[in-house]
């Protein structure tokens, strides 16, 4: 397959599947990227996540174009682009049309009282593959660990984290 | 909540209200400005479509982000579309896609031709040895904080939660696969009710 094809359906999959935004779609991700098409290794994953996280616009966006470009410069830029959000024009217009019959139906609820489970597993599985790959040593696991106490009780912005992290990889990685 | 001086209905009905380019400039904006992912926008846009702007009240806006969440898709590329869609048509949901879109693109695409390159050099590559465990903690604490809005108090979520991130571990379950089995388990078993919260930050 042409591999602007390949990368468009990809994101296409991606933009299709990818229920409960950014985070969750991350799983979906890094298994089209990383794992089936080997597009991109998992510690350069995990930097395009880090450059989304300084950078403004949604996750999803920003891994595409940057996905995109590495594996075939501007035109597979584009077309991941356009394939990750293809899917929410398709599908968010006739769903407007429905919203008022499908806001209150038992039967709408019902699958989301069971994807809401699913979304947060794949959010978890996001975490566990990222934080395998991101967390080499001993160092790094203490740091990870301070960072996701804070995270959970405090409300420091997320750019301080990768700031902090940036200091701490200096110190302790040059 | 404000009172509205007209009816949303009517200011989105009268096109000399909201002109495509000041459409195009707002999403703009809101995708150029906001750092922090498409969930830190959410409040911009409410900020500026509901309170600045006063095109939509606040209720329909939450209808509009209940649906953005329970569609596939990144959440505010789908309030943008329906936003869009809303106050001007599908020339309307365009633009608004085109406007949120086009900053990170063009960011990421500069990122990736200019500055990737310096990668290889022994600052940045420990820099980025250090921030990949921060970026590791970001993700697992966001899936704690969902995970306690959406299954806090739910044994039989929680159960199904723990079911499926034990297979996608363990067993290497495609991704996709969780998604239809969770939505057929909510079909078919009785989870009765989603839990009071939605799925945001």
């Amino acid at each position: 397959m042409p591999i602007l094809l390949s990368l468009f359906l990809s994101f296409l999959k991606i933009g299709f599947f990818g229920f409960g935004g950014g985070y969750a779609m991350l799983a979906l991700i890094q298994y089209e990227t990383v794992q089936v098409n080997r597009w991109l290794g998992s510690a350069e994953f995990i930097d395009i996540l880090a450059v989304a996280e300084m950078t403004p616009g949604p996750l999803a966006i920003n891994a595409a174009t940057f996905t995109g470009y590495r594996v075939a410069g501007l035109g597979g830029a584009v077309v991941a682009t356009l394939g990750v959000v293809l899917p929410s024009l398709l599908i968010a217009l006739p769903a407007m049309y429905l919203l008022s019959r499908l806001a209150h139906s038992p039967w709408l609820k019902k699958v989301m009282a069971g994807l809401h489970p699913a979304v947060i597993a794949l959010i978890g599985l996001a975490a566990y593959v990222i934080g395998k790959n991101a967390v080499v040593d001993l160092p790094g696991a203490l740091f990870a660990a301070a960072c996701f106490l804070l995270l959970l009780f405090t409300r420091l912005h997320p750019l301080c984290y990768v700031a902090a992290g940036a200091v701490f990889g200096l110190i302790f990685y040059l | 909540m404000e009172q509205e001086q007209l009816p949303p209905q009517e200011a989105a009905a009268n096109g000399a209200c909201v002109s495509l380019p000041q459409f195009f400039l707002i999403f703009l904006k809101i995708g150029a400005f906001t750092f922090g992912g498409g969930l830190a926008m959410i409040p911009f846009l409410q900020a500026e479509l509901v309170e600045r702007r006063k095109w939509l009240d606040n209720h329909l806006f939450l209808d509009y982000l209940a649906l953005a969440q329970s569609i596939p898709g990144p959440i505010i590329v789908n309030l943008a579309v329906i936003n869009g869609y809303r106050l001007r048509g599908l020339r309307g949901s365009l633009i608004s896609l085109l406007a949120m879109v086009l900053p990170s693109f063009l960011i990421i695409l500069t990122i990736s031709m200019f500055l990737w390159p310096y990668r290889d050099n022994p600052l940045v590559l420990s820099a980025f040895q250090g921030i990949r465990p921060a970026v590791a903690a970001l993700i697992a604490a966001a899936a704690v904080k969902l995970g306690l809005i959406v299954l806090r108090g739910r044994a039989d979520l929680f159960l199904l939660f723990a079911f499926f991130l034990w297979g996608l571990i363990v067993f290497h379950i495609h991704p996709l696969f969780v998604i239809v089995a969770g939505a057929l388990a909510g079909l078919f078993l009785p989870l009765q009710k989603a839990g009071a919260g939605e799925l945001k930050e």
